[in-house]
């Protein structure tokens, strides 16, 4: 059962609700992110038929740097797409990796899909390098996407439930946990009588 | 006599992060579950953050972190060193005091 983290140790994913009007573009506008796509990209790859949608921000200062979406849910197919964004001038250290993978869980813990597509223009998408290769590329779309007077290709990636829950969830999980609630949670699982062990005990009375 | 000391657990705080980088780099798939080690050749020992990827970074960070028993990922967003003698001064800083001559 996987648990739906919006908050790890030092990232905080806040429901976006803009009012009526403004876009979550808009949002981020203000919150002045660097590198943000432009209004065309935003709204073909992160902003149509949203489920849901958060602000990133930063612990230590509240500063918002990144947002989150997920969208095109279909149950039928059980799938739905997820995107994200983090401001790479204040996001570093590991940060984007971190709301990469709460994105991941967010979605297999809210909804019943067995896989999560994440649509992108970049080629070298930090999330899909060496060390986290639970993500499989599963198209080009050539020359899909206008933007800025350009025509970029789209690459769409996926990520499957089975591997998630197997490996992904643990990473995020010691992420939400300082190194002495670790050791502690480690230590009670040690501890923890095994089902042979309790077989045993149950055949000695 | 203390900068020597000093000097020695910067030494052995700096090998731990090579060693902790180097496996991150060549068994960081396995922790994810596809190991794939065909490129095994071409993978270049890290030597600076620059070299390791945002995902690199948080496993490395969490191995440290329980290598030494200190919180580390929380104050990260204040570290703005790009190479591993940056890192174990970070590290170090955080490390309670230990009389000269321990190990």
């Amino acid at each position: 059962m996987l648990f739906p983290h919006t908050k790890t140790r030092r990232t905080l994913l806040r429901h976006a609700n803009p009012p009526e009007g403004v876009t979550a573009h808009d949002l981020l506008l203000k919150a002045e992110l660097n590198d943000l796509p432009s209004a065309e990209v935003f709204g073909a790859l992160y902003s149509k038929e949203v489920s849901a949608q958060f602000l990133v921000e930063r612990r230590d200062t509240d500063r918002v740097v990144g947002y989150v979406s997920f969208h095109h849910l279909d149950l039928s197919g059980q799938h739905m797409r997820a995107s994200f964004l983090t401001d790479p001038a204040v996001a570093g250290n590991g940060l984007g990796a971190e709301v990469t993978l709460m994105t991941i869980n967010y979605a297999f813990a809210m909804w019943n899909v067995r896989k999560i597509y994440f649509w992108t223009t970049e080629t070298d998408f930090d999330v899909f390098r060496t060390a986290f290769n639970a993500a499989h590329k599963e198209a080009t779309l050539p020359e899909h996407l206008y933007d800025r007077g350009v025509l970029r290709d789209v690459h769409i990636y996926a990520v499957y439930r089975e591997q998630w829950e197997e490996h992904g969830a643990e990473l995020l999980n010691k992420l939400t946990q300082g190194p002495g609630e670790r050791r502690k949670a480690a230590s009670t699982v040690s501890a923890a009588p095994t089902d042979s062990t309790e077989a045993s005990e149950g055949e000695k009375s | 006599m203390t900068e020597m000391f000093v000097s020695d657990q910067k030494k052995e705080v700096r090998e731990q992060i090579e060693r902790e980088a180097l496996k991150i780099v060549l068994f960081g798939s396995y922790e994810l579950g596809i190991p794939d080690l065909t490129d095994l050749g071409e993978i270049p020992e890290p030597s600076d953050l620059g070299n390791l990827d945002s995902f690199s970074i948080i496993l490395l960070i969490l191995a440290l972190e329980d290598t030494y028993g200190v919180s580390l990922l929380d104050d990260m967003a204040g570290f703005t060193g790009r190479n591993f003698d940056d890192l174990a001064d970070f590290v170090i800083e955080r490390l309670p005091p230990r009389a000269e001559g321990q190990k």
